[in-house]
């Protein structure tokens, strides 16, 4: 089976070091996540991956995607989607127009793209909400959103950063279910920070990063 | 308490404004504006001048603001020097700013002489129209030179506040996840977030730019000149007419300004340009990589840009100096010939006016801090709120409108012509620029620190002097010295409240500049600007001093 995110020996260094010899891969259509102590440096690995760690944080080791190293690449030519536990929705469109924003225009029209969007609203069944403003939607509905946004983008890969965590435990359960075979059923390899133990029961594998010397840093 | 406070406000405002509004509302005025051959040209110079200014700030910050804060990593040193100049390039008064440009720029100015013959091989100066010339570029030049770091402040501001720090931030990561460069992101979603919080910053620019008369009067046109420079000679006109024709004048840019105004917050509202960025050129696999040498190029060219500009304000400092000790400066020498003392002995011995400015300076400011601190003490907040746009209304309406009808209210009372006039007129002119320094400190302050106070039972008075205001000490004194440098720099509720018989730094140098005496307006202008770096040291050392104790 292809291998799509691979990373090997990776190291982060903020002021002092936080990360050794981290070793992970992400399968194609799966899901891993990713479990460690509050301040093991989780996010940064993802920010790491996306190409967004900024000074003083910075990495060492490699990341590939698509066997491809990507240590050189700009954030924006990864093709690497991320979604943090805020929606991060642009407060100044409209639903529409906050998922056209994701859509690809090469090979595509405006109209084609309006489509796309559109198709993609019903599938998460808000095609009235087409025109509303992020600050009228319900933290379900933002959370659909952004993933569709995220998906309309065709992204090779997709880092979720505690997804769920300011939902309720109801509405939290009801998307995981939704979110997590979305995500399977587009073949893009998902990585998922997370503390919350039933999601990674519904994940496929999971990495759990540990203590280690000197004291401070953690590895897995 | 909080009535006295109010009236305090708003008498002298309902006088001026029911005045201006009376004067204004005379058919004969309006008639005579109206059929007056210059006012088109000038109305329509007023609107092209300012509207210029300000679309070139707001071009400028947006690149500047990219280069040095977004694409080179948002919390970077070259940032924080950027920003730590700007207050300096603020506290220099817009007339010395504007004498000092034309020494600069004229046809016998510095710049020309620099590289004069060797390079133009002139023995004489160009006869160019570089200063007063009739379409008014080299005062939309003033304009952009003075007005862009008040721009870039508003935009710091906002900046430096976490919460927009911290969407900005999160909104360059999703978009650079979504397949945008950081250009295209600051282009299409980090700007339309900004922009909207620059509302009344833009309108005050807008505002100054169709309404100021004193840097009109030094570098702007004057055949004919804008609409408020005329609307200021006719005010001065012993004709009932012309002055009344003058109030209608100013009501005129009122309305301008107001339908401008309205306008561009109808565009800035209509949806098709948020829908416009999330259409076009876009991302992965079309995205034609830049490349970090291409950045970096751009980067050092905004850096260049920026320590150029800044080169100007201390080319201005130089140059007013330089001008001020001249006795014979033959072109096309770049030093004068023969230096001399005389100007500086007018301006600091023979007249009254620096005597006048301090005390007018000192008397407005601290009667400002006093009204804003009780005002902010005494006022419940939404109070605070309701009175906000009154005290904007003193920025975005043409002093020359207000200062019309303060004139006459001043003159039933009888203290027109008089130090108490000009004072009252300054201290309505400083009041907004106070509460606008001090409020954000003020209103953010922990409140419940007053609800300890009041359990150990002490009791406000002592609160208030023991804990609150020495607390606030820097923003109280930062805001003082912002009172003091703005009442340094009034021009026009000098004039028109004193009528001509209370002279300052400022008028002296406004008239002796438009007059051409090269050193002592230099003087002058050079003055204006060492009495609030004054005010501003005092502040500093102030607030550093005696950690209160208790």
């Amino acid at each position: 089976m292809r291998l799509d995110i691979q990373i090997n020996n990776l190291g982060l260094i903020g002021q002092a070091p936080l990360l050794r010899d981290i070793r992970l891969s992400v399968e194609a259509g799966s899901v891993h996540t990713l479990m460690g102590p509050s301040g093991s440096g989780k996010s940064s690995l993802l920010l790491a991956i996306a190409g967004q760690l900024h000074a003083p944080m910075a990495y060492q080791g490699h990341i590939k995607l698509d066997a491809m190293a990507l240590d050189h690449t700009p954030a924006h030519l990864r093709r690497i989607g991320m979604m943090f536990q805020d929606d991060l929705l642009f407060p100044q469109l409209n639903v529409l127009d906050n998922l056209l924003f994701g859509v690809p225009r090469h090979a595509l029209s405006n109209t084609q793209r309006t489509e796309a969007a559109q198709t993609a609203l019903a599938e998460i069944e808000m095609s009235h909400k087409a025109h509303s403003w992020p600050h009228q939607l319900s933290g379900g509905e933002r959370t659909r959103v952004a993933l569709m946004r995220a998906l309309l983008a065709q992204p090779k890969a997709l880092l979720l950063d505690e997804p769920f965590a300011t939902l309720d435990a109801d509405l939290r359960q009801r998307l995981r279910k939704w979110v997590f075979s979305t995500l399977k059923a587009s073949g893009v390899p998902t990585l998922v920070v997370t503390h919350d133990v039933q999601d990674v029961e519904s994940s496929d594998t999971l990495t759990r990063l540990l203590a280690a010397e000197p004291p401070g840093t953690f590895t897995c | 308490m909080l009535s006295a406070l109010a009236l305090a406000l708003g008498i002298p405002l309902a006088a001026a404004l029911g005045h201006a509004g009376v004067q204004g509302a005379s058919h004969h005025a309006w008639d005579t504006l109206l059929r007056h051959p210059s006012t088109g040209t000038a109305l329509l110079l007023s609107l092209i001048t300012s509207l210029v200014s300000v679309v070139a700030c707001v071009g400028l910050a947006k690149w500047l603001v990219f280069y040095l804060w977004v694409a080179s990593g948002q919390t970077n040193r070259s940032w924080q020097r950027f920003t730590r100049w700007l207050p300096a390039m603020l506290a220099m008064p817009h007339v010395a700013f504007a004498i000092g440009i034309v020494w600069l720029i004229a046809p016998s100015g510095w710049l020309v002489r620099v590289v004069s013959p060797g390079l133009t091989g002139w023995q004489w100066p160009p006869d160019w129209p570089l200063v007063n010339d009739a379409f008014g570029l080299g005062l939309c030049a003033v304009l952009i030179g003075k007005e862009l770091p008040f721009l870039l402040w508003s935009l710091a501001t906002q900046l430096q506040r976490p919460d927009m720090q911290q969407t900005l931030s999160r909104a360059m990561t999703t978009a650079t996840c979504l397949g945008y460069s950081p250009r295209q992101t600051w282009q299409r979603i980090m700007w339309p977030m900004l922009l909207p919080k620059l509302g009344w910053p833009l309108m005050a620019m807008f505002a100054y730019g169709i309404s100021q008369v004193d840097m009109a009067l030094v570098v702007g046109p004057n055949q004919p000149p804008t609409l408020a420079v005329l609307a200021w000679q006719w005010l001065q006109d012993p004709d009932p007419r012309m002055a009344s024709a003058g109030i209608a004048a100013a009501w005129l840019l009122s309305v301008a300004g107001a339908a401008c105004a309205f306008l561009t917050w109808l565009a800035m509202r209509w949806q098709g340009w948020q829908r416009l960025n999330t259409r076009g050129h876009h991302n992965f696999s079309n995205h034609v990589p830049t490349g970090a040498g291409h950045t970096t190029h751009r980067h050092k060219s905004a850096v260049a840009f920026w320590r150029g500009f800044s080169g100007v304000y201390v080319a201005i400092v130089l140059a007013l100096a330089t001008a001020s000790l001249t006795l014979y400066w033959p072109f096309p020498n770049v030093w004068p010939q023969q230096w001399h003392w005389g100007a500086w002995a007018q301006a600091l011995i023979s007249s009254e006016a620096l005597g006048t400015t301090c005390s007018l300076a000192s008397m407005s400011s601290i009667a400002a801090m006093l009204w804003t601190l009780a005002w902010l003490e005494a006022a419940p907040p939404r109070l605070e709120l309701a009175i906000r746009p009154a005290l904007y209304g003193l920025l975005v309406l043409p002093p020359v409108l207000w200062l019309s009808g303060l004139h006459q209210a001043a003159t039933v009372v009888g203290i027109d012509a008089s130090w108490v006039g000009v004072g009252a007129a300054h201290t309505l002119a400083v009041l907004p620029y106070t509460v606008l320094m001090l409020s954000p400190a003020y209103l953010s302050f922990d409140q419940r620190l007053s609800w300890v106070s009041a359990s150990l039972g002490v009791p406000t008075w002592r609160y208030l002097l023991g804990v609150k205001w020495p607390m606030l000490k820097t923003a109280i004194l930062n805001a003082w010295a912002v009172g003091f440098a703005v009442s340094v720099a009034q021009y026009l509720p000098t004039q028109m409240l004193g009528a001509g018989r209370v002279t300052t730094i400022t008028t002296e140098a406004v008239t002796l500049a438009s007059g051409g005496q090269r050193d002592t307006a230099s003087a002058f202008g050079l003055l204006q600007i060492v009495l609030p770096a004054v005010a501003f040291g005092l502040a500093h050392v102030w607030a550093k001093r005696t950690p209160y104790t208790y």
